[in-house]
């Protein structure tokens, strides 16, 4: 796994979380190989891109987090995580980490990665499967729960 | 919407499903909604960069999804999705959207894919685009397929 293409999300969703919002993720284990198959904790989005190679951004939280996040991000209190307005802010994080990320990328590598629009979604029980790409994880935990950030790269890592 | 940017979807699952074997492929009428609520079994969601972003779903239910896996591996049963039927599931919702490029591209549009996820659960809520989400049904023989596209154009 060549790290260059992976710590930058690990450091951008850390980065961005805190600057958004305060909320500090701490010990965020290091990148281990997921199954092909992720159970989501609660509301998950996915961002990917294409350009000198394809890739996907996986952020996956619990929902005491997701509703901690728009509330503070946001400035009202919510308790459901299929609130559109959660779902949008979640979606819209993501944008904002994954942004960042390939942002950083494509300065320091040229990959002329671009971004599709965000994907978010909430449901009881998702299985989330990803064919044919090799995908890496990191946990962390946060005061209002835990998070994991997932990243894939077709045709390998390096 | 323009319905330039949303025929080529159509017209690539028919012509996807028809290279499958499917008969009696019938378009449903078209919804707008900002957030899409699915309630079958599984979202394939495929990605598009380029002139056009956005990102198109592909929901089913299980034993509809059975039957395209089946027939896409020439009839062969399928009893239950395994890692070769998700994978063929995401092959299904590439051949579409790659075709769907293909016609854009041939307007004049030039779009890239990127790699397909796919999403178990019922009553899932999606957002797929931060604008409006067109939903359209497709039924043929081997069931029903209800594509979201969201563009931003």
């Amino acid at each position: 796994m060549d790290e260059r293409l992976y710590n930058p999300f690990c450091i951008s969703t850390l980065d961005i979380i805190k600057e958004m919002s305060d909320i500090d993720i701490s010990g965020m284990d290091s990148l281990k190989e997921e199954a092909h198959e992720l159970t989501s904790m609660g509301i998950s989005s996915i961002i990917t891109f294409a350009g000198a190679k394809k890739g996907r951004l996986l952020i996956d939280m619990e929902p005491s987090l997701a509703l901690s996040l728009a509330g503070t991000i946001l400035g009202e209190e919510y308790d459901d995580i299929k609130d559109p307005m959660v779902l949008s802010l979640i979606s819209e994080v993501n944008n904002i980490i994954s942004g960042n990320a390939v942002t950083g990328l494509n300065d320091d590598f040229l990959m002329d990665l671009r971004l599709a629009p965000p994907v978010v979604f909430a449901g009881s029980d998702v299985v989330i499967s990803i064919p044919k790409l090799r995908s890496f994880s990191s946990h962390g935990k946060t005061d209002f729960g835990m998070i994991r950030i997932n990243i894939a790269w077709e045709g390998g890592s390096s | 919407m323009d319905i330039k940017y949303i025929l080529p979807f159509l017209e690539a699952l028919k012509g996807i499903l028809e290279q499958f074997g499917a008969t009696d492929i019938k378009r449903g009428n078209m919804t707008k909604n900002d957030l899409m609520h699915v309630d079958t079994d599984i979202t394939a969601v495929v990605g598009m960069v380029g002139r056009v972003r956005g990102n198109i779903a592909y929901s089913m239910a299980t034993d509809t999804a059975k039957r395209i896996v089946s027939a896409m591996m020439m009839g062969m049963p399928v009893e239950e999705l395994n890692e070769m039927g998700r994978s063929a599931l995401g092959e299904f919702s590439n051949m579409v959207t790659g075709n769907a490029s293909t016609l854009l591209s041939g307007s004049g549009i030039q779009v890239d894919i990127t790699p397909p996820s796919i999403i178990f659960g019922r009553d899932v809520y999606f957002i797929i685009s931060s604008v409006e989400t067109l939903k359209i049904d497709m039924e043929s023989s081997l069931g029903r397929v209800e594509v979201n596209i969201g563009l931003e154009l």
